[in-house]
């Protein structure tokens, strides 16, 4: 059974018709990369499936392990397993790293039936997690993103990835705004954490970071709509044809 | 027993006359005359109404609904000391107990550097400082509440730092409203004075005990010697039973330092006038501020800081959170004198509303008459940030939860302002507890 799948999916946005008939499906094991141009629907599609209330699903539907998750709100997919890394982290001041990582993790404990983590065991988590993506202790006493660098912030979804290790993590553009030491330590830490069971989709704008994560599949969005999928060697060829190349070449797909 | 009256001023009026028919030969008193100035100030003003400024949004009509007899001097109550070990905080061994206005000396426990006492005894014993203090600094001409207050009450707590004294053990002031046998209207009068070079911490709660309506009406009246430091925390978490009026009102000298920080959880009817006067130069005053409405309660906070004085500085931050049909009120005015040259005044008033039928009603008043000065004041109304609710609903917390953690931050700005570690704990704890964590 596939982990996740993405039939038809339609979604709209006041007037504006985002989504326009996407079929996705990810098996567990996998590693899948999304590219296509600005505005095409990316993170969208990755809000969607993490369940944010501002779209309007007018078509479709989203099942997650078989289940049609299409109507259950935010918490409770993420209680599923799966996980959105943010292309822009919200900041919450007030909100200590800990306290909300304690929450979270707790929260998505309680839903599986299991006790809540014991605080020895918490800071244990916390510390090989952090280490993970080389995160400075100091960080886990400080404001959720708050002041943090957009480097930092990212390192901060990953290390928030790694907490709760979900079945689905959709990483939105999380190699944009990091510098090469940071991208690696970030795609190393994604690397640790696959495994058969889990899957990743990687929303990026540049195959450098296919180098370091080597997807099994790639798919182009446009116009809300995948339009294109291929190997890992579709990536090169986006980058060098740029996406003109694919819409063209889809047009005459559907035409053909 | 005989009704009182068809409405609150004549339940006050007729309750006045009873008093003064037992007064037999000391009608000519100088004390007495106070009240009778008093009350009749009251029977020519009335209860204030939509169209007096200071009440605009806040209807005090009801009172008049409520029936109760006035025996002011009455000092029968049912509190026990089991009621107040519920009221005290863990760590706070000094406490004074006000039982329907009047100090309770069986109720109240300290050991403390401070002179306290009942406001009763330092009318008889303490003459100096009574004449230069007392019924001095309070507003009752323009505050009709005061001028009840004048005019009806009896007791209260006095409490005052020497010279150079440094007290650094709070004192806990516990105001109950005994409503057990019948709806009661209460007055307490406080006087509290910090001689020069005196640093203390009072923290002041109010409780209405028993299944009738409460209400209480408190006048304080604080004075800050030069170079003084006093920190004045009052938290205000009373049932639905409580109505609530107090009047602060302070005269600071060069200096000083004067926090006072109002911590709003509960209470059917809230209202806080607070005020200072600058009477120096190098003068601190800070306002904080934070109340959390529910249910129908009203929440209002009025603040006046009078810059008389030159080199001065205030700083004011209340921050409100309104839910269900709460209705909650921040009016802060910042007077700036002639003479108030190289004042520094801010003042900033945050709100946010959790439904739709909750309403808040913020009134910066910027008056302003020297030339050479710095004024800020802001003024914001949001609801609950919603891109960070999905943020953290993203990591599997429930929206309850992640409501709670962004209105507990909220808090947390005011409740950081709290020196005192027992009470800044205990208070973030009823946060808490209020947002169901
Ligand atoms: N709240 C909104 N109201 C109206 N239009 C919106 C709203 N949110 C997104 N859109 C529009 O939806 C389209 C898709 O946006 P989306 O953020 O999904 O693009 P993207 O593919 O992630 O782009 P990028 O590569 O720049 O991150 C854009 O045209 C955007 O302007
Ligand atoms: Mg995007």
């Amino acid at each position: 059974m596939s982990l996740l799948k993405v039939e038809n999916l339609q979604a709209k946005i006041e007037d504006n018709q985002i989504l326009k008939g996407l079929n996705l499906e990810v098996n567990p094991g996998e590693v899948h990369a999304i590219m296509g141009p600005n505005g095409s629907g990316k993170s969208t599609l990755a809000s969607v499936i993490a369940g944010r209330e501002d779209y309007e699903i007018n078509g479709g539907r989203i099942l997650f392990e078989g289940e049609d998750i299409t109507d259950l709100e935010v918490h409770e997919r993420a209680q599923k397993g799966i996980f959105l890394a943010f292309q822009y982290p919200v900041e919450i001041p007030g909100v200590s790293n800990a306290n909300f990582m304690k929450s979270s993790v707790n929260a998505i404990r309680k839903a599986r039936g299991e006790e809540p983590l014991s605080p020895k065991d918490f800071l244990a988590r916390m510390r090989e997690k952090s280490a993970l993506v080389e995160i400075d202790k100091s960080f886990m006493s400080r404001a959720v993103n708050e002041g943090f660098s957009g480097g930092e912030k990212k390192r901060n979804e990953i290390f928030q990835l790694a907490m709760l290790e979900p079945k689905l993590a959709l990483l939105d553009e999380t190699d944009s705004g990091l510098d090469i030491d940071a991208l690696k330590i970030v795609s190393h830490g994604v690397n640790a954490l696959r495994n058969e069971n889990n899957a990743f989709v990687l929303i990026t704008h540049y195959q450098r970071l296919l180098n370091y994560i080597v997807p099994d599949f790639v798919h182009v969005l446009a116009d809300g709509r995948i339009v294109k999928s291929g190997g890992k060697e579709l990536a090169l060829e986006l980058e060098e044809k740029g996406y003109d190349w694919v819409k063209d070449h889809a047009v005459e797909e559907q035409t053909a | 027993m005989p009704i009182q009256g068809n409405n609150f001023k004549e339940r006050i009026l007729s309750g006045f006359d009873i008093y003064e028919n037992h007064l037999n030969g000391h009608k000519d008193s100088a004390q007495h005359k106070v009240r009778v100035d008093a009350i009749k100030h009251f029977e020519a003003k009335g209860l204030p109404t939509l169209k007096n400024e200071l009440w605009k949004y806040t209807n005090v009509g009801f009172l008049n609904s409520l029936d109760f007899r006035l025996d002011i001097t009455d000092t029968n109550h049912s509190i026990t000391a089991e009621d107040i070990q519920k009221l005290k905080v863990d760590g706070i061994d000094n406490y004074v107990a006000i039982v329907n206005g009047f100090y309770s000396k069986e109720l109240s426990s300290f050991d403390t550097s401070l002179e306290v006492k009942s406001l009763k005894s330092a009318l008889s014993e303490n003459k100096e400082d009574i004449d230069a203090h007392f019924n001095k600094y309070l507003k009752n001409d323009t505050n009709v509440f005061s001028s009840l207050n004048t005019a009806l009450s009896f007791d209260g707590v006095f409490i005052k730092a020497k010279k150079g004294l440094v007290e650094e053990k709070p004192l806990h002031i516990i105001n109950i409203v005994d409503s057990r046998s019948g709806t009661q209207f209460k007055q307490a009068r406080n006087l509290i004075i910090a001689e020069d070079n005196s640093d203390m911490k009072l923290y002041e709660t109010n409780h209405t005990i028993g299944d009738n309506i409460g209400i209480s009406n408190i006048s304080t009246e604080i004075y800050v010697g030069h170079n003084t430091k006093l920190e004045h925390i009052k938290f205000q978490n009373d049932t639905d039973n409580g109505i609530y009026f107090a009047q602060s009102e302070a005269k600071q000298e060069r200096d000083s330092n004067y926090t006072s920080n109002t911590i709003t959880l509960n209470g059917k009817f809230v209202r806080n006038d607070l005020g200072t006067t600058h009477n120096g130069e190098n003068i601190e005053t800070h306002y904080y501020g934070y109340y959390y409405g529910s249910g129908r309660n009203l929440i209002d906070n009025h603040t006046m800081v009078d810059h008389a004085t030159p080199h001065c500085e205030s700083n004011e931050l209340y921050k409100g959170v309104l839910g269900d049909s709460s209705i909650g009120t921040f009016n802060g005015k910042i007077l700036v004198r002639p003479d108030a040259q190289k004042t520094n005044a801010y003042q900033s008033s945050k709100n946010v509303l959790l439904t739709d039928t909750a309403k808040v009603n913020a009134k910066p008043e910027l008056e302003i008459y020297a030339d050479d000065v710095k004024c800020s004041h802001g003024s914001s109304t949001g609801s609950i940030d919603k891109d960070a609710l999905f943020y953290l609903q993203s990591r599997g917390i429930l929206p309850e939860t992640a409501k709670a953690l962004l209105l507990l931050a909220y808090s947390q700005e005011i409740i950081d302002k709290i020196s005192v570690e027992p009470i800044r704990e205990y208070i973030a704890r009823q946060v808490e507890l209020k947002f169901g964590m």
